[in-house]
């Protein structure tokens, strides 16, 4: 009988125990967005020489072709946007308290190109391995 | 009887509220590692995009009117907390594990002759294992919680034909909350 005690007693840490592995998560998610670009194949693009086949020799295919032809106008490759995104994702789920925490962050390059087809400008964010995992707090 | 019975009546009471009531805190950041204090160099009928390029980086949007080049940057963030009230989907899920009798209506494909045998056994042992859990619910509850992101955006409009900045906006949404500050370096 005081055996049959002993064990009714431990019953609510038995309980809470088997309750732990449902009741808790942690979450850790990494989601790319295509290759990284390379900063030497963007260092060699240079104004004023660099054409749009150069460019995408350099980068390969854009990710965006952004036109900037008129009304009526045939359209005119204004600029090649080279985006590839990384997003680290953590999250902590408990009984009473959770935090997420998410960064995203990109490789970015905009090339513009003038009448003539030459690269004009080139705006350059390699950022991409800034993304980093961690708590909200 | 008593000392052995409140324990488990706290541990009941306390997994009851527990999966209804979450504080919750996050953290969000999505876009470039500019600041809005990064165009302060800008001037209207000055800088050349070139100089906007330098300051800030590429932009998230290039737009073309007729005679104007529009650029604009956009950098999210959200930080805080939030009571979040968990609330059951009222929906039975039938086609959970040890529900499925109560539907026998239901068409269940039978389409794990794809599969191999070893993936759709540990597909089987999962399903199974969160219908326990939660054998009454569908795949998520519903949360009711109020995230807002906010943003920092900075639009530069240039003469699409000389490249030369026109005017330059800056929208502060980030640190302020609620409060967004709107502030226009030049005009036309």
């Amino acid at each position: 009988m005081r055996g049959m005690q002993m064990r009714l007693s431990h019953l609510p840490r038995l309980l809470l125990l088997a309750l732990v592995p449902f009741a808790s998560s942690c979450v850790l998610a990494h989601t790319t967005d295509g290759n990284g670009l390379d900063p030497l194949r963007v260092e060699r693009i240079v104004p004023g020489t660099s054409t749009r086949a150069d460019v995408t020799a350099l980068l390969g295919a854009p990710d965006e072709v952004i036109y900037s032809n008129k009304e009526h106008d045939p359209l005119f490759e204004r600029a090649f946007r080279y985006r590839r995104t990384n997003t680290k994702q953590t999250a902590l789920f408990l009984l009473l308290f959770s935090t997420f925490r998410s960064e995203t962050r990109w490789d970015h390059v905009v090339v513009f190109f003038d009448d003539a087809g030459k690269v004009e400008n080139v705006g350059v964010a390699l950022d991409r391995d800034d993304a980093e995992y961690g708590l909200a707090f | 009887m008593a000392s052995r019975s409140s324990p488990l009546a706290a541990v009941l009471v306390g997994a009851a509220l527990a999966s209804g009531c979450r504080w919750h805190v996050s953290d969000v950041a999505y876009g470039g590692t500019w600041a809005p204090g990064d165009a302060a160099p800008l001037a209207a009928e000055a800088s050349s995009r070139a100089d906007v390029l330098a300051a800030l980086g590429p932009p998230d949007v290039v737009a073309y009117t007729l005679g104007d080049e529009v650029l604009v940057y956009r950098r999210a963030a959200h930080r805080g907390s939030d009571l979040r009230f968990l609330v059951p989907d009222p929906g039975l899920n039938f086609g959970r594990p040890g529900l499925e009798e109560l539907a026998p209506e239901l068409d269940r494909p039978e389409d794990f002759s794809s599969e191999a045998p070893t993936i759709a056994v540990m597909r089987g042992i999962l399903e199974f294992a969160f219908g326990f859990v939660n054998p009454a619910g569908a795949d998520e509850a519903v949360s009711v919680h109020s995230r807002r992101l906010r943003w920092d955006v900075v639009r530069v409009v240039l003469d699409r034909e000389t490249r030369v900045v026109r005017s330059i906006e800056v929208y502060r949404g980030i640190p302020g909350g609620e409060a967004a500050q709107v502030s226009e370096v030049g005009g036309p």
